[in-house]
């Protein structure tokens, strides 16, 4: 599956920073058994597309991670007990992190469209060569990780594409605009067709997304 | 009895003879890892579960710990199970309970 070695690493990340806060008797044998369970997670077809068994296995690291910060001694057999200050704080700080994680989830994808919402503005406005030279590089380095084997992704390439593309088209507009070259409309219309190249190059970005999620199914269903 | 220990137990009383491994119990009760785990050390504490670990059949794979109630805990969850399905019986037999109402303030 693509993503398991990052995923997995991830998730071994957080089962042992869980088994750190058990105590010493029983912490290697949690840990081991922990362990054990993520692979079986990632390869549990019945729980549905890979993205979906990724979630599931980074949830359950988590999900150790809290039930050890809140109560280390219960997985030696010891109850829960009454509310203590300390634990109420302890609850506290699980939440905030929690609320944090889910911020930094919900804030990716308003930058995300803040980011495509900045392009279409630069757009329709004229394009400054700051941001014109920026996009096309940030998504040149993008383009350039996402041709490494390990993390190599057709869908993320043509993304990185489709913004180079972009980007190019507004960096010759924004070029021609503080040069003062030929006519602004012929420039604007040139930046339009690169925009109009970068939509179709999202909607193969689309396509081979839908398609990496129709053959996860396929796979799924066919065991 | 809190209600993820009724539902392990009625898990493992579906079949006393298998044994389970964590995410299988997981997945059965819908219960998280940060609950079902200290749970488990509980009733491992109380000698009600066994575990032992086993290596799957597939080469590569790391040995799990699988899960079995003992013989006691097999007792102690049906015994246990019945006088909660007994409770749960007497209470609907009494019904919701009547409340009574204040009588209204004009009616006094």
């Amino acid at each position: 599956m693509r993503g398991e070695r990052p995923a997995l690493r991830a998730g071994e990340l957080l089962v042992s920073l869980a088994s750190r806060r058990l105590p010493p008797g029983i912490r290697q044998e949690r840990c081991q058994e922990w362990l054990a369970e993520l692979p079986v997670i990632l390869r549990d077809r019945d729980a549905g597309p890979a993205p979906v068994r990724i979630i599931r296995m980074l949830a359950f690291a988590a999900d150790t991670l809290r039930g050890t910060a809140l109560a280390p001694q219960t997985y030696h057999g010891a109850h829960r007990g009454r509310s203590t200050t300390a634990k109420d704080i302890r609850w506290l700080g699980t939440g905030l992190l929690l609320l944090g994680l889910l911020g930094l989830l919900l804030g990716g994808g308003l930058f995300m469209l803040a980011y495509e919402g900045s392009i279409v503005h630069q757009l329709a406005t004229a394009p400054t060569l700051t941001f014109s030279v920026t996009l096309v590089l940030v998504n040149l380095v993008l383009f350039a990780v996402a041709c490494i084997p390990g993390w190599s992704s057709p869908g993320w390439r043509w993304w990185c594409m489709s913004r180079i593309v972009d980007g190019l088209g507004m960096c010759i507009r924004a070029i021609a605009g503080t040069s003062g070259w030929g006519h602004p409309l012929l420039f604007a219309i040139i930046s339009y067709c690169g925009y109009a190249i970068s939509l179709a190059c999202i909607g193969m970005a689309v396509i081979h997304a839908v398609r990496y999620i129709s053959r996860t199914r396929h796979v799924g269903q066919g065991r | 009895m809190t209600a993820p220990l009724e539902r392990v137990f009625r898990i493992f009383l579906d079949d006393p003879a298998a044994r389970r491994y964590g995410y299988d119990l997981m997945k059965a009760a819908g219960l998280p890892s940060g609950t079902l785990y200290p749970l488990l050390g509980r009733l491992e504490a109380q000698r009600l579960v066994s575990s032992a670990w086993e290596t799957p059949g597939r080469d590569g794979e790391r040995p799990r710990r699988y899960y079995q109630l003992t013989g006691e805990g097999i007792e102690v969850a049906r015994l246990e199970l019945a006088q909660l399905s007994a409770r749960r019986s007497a209470q609907g037999q009494r019904g919701p309970g009547r409340r009574v109402r204040p009588a209204p303030a004009d009616a006094r």
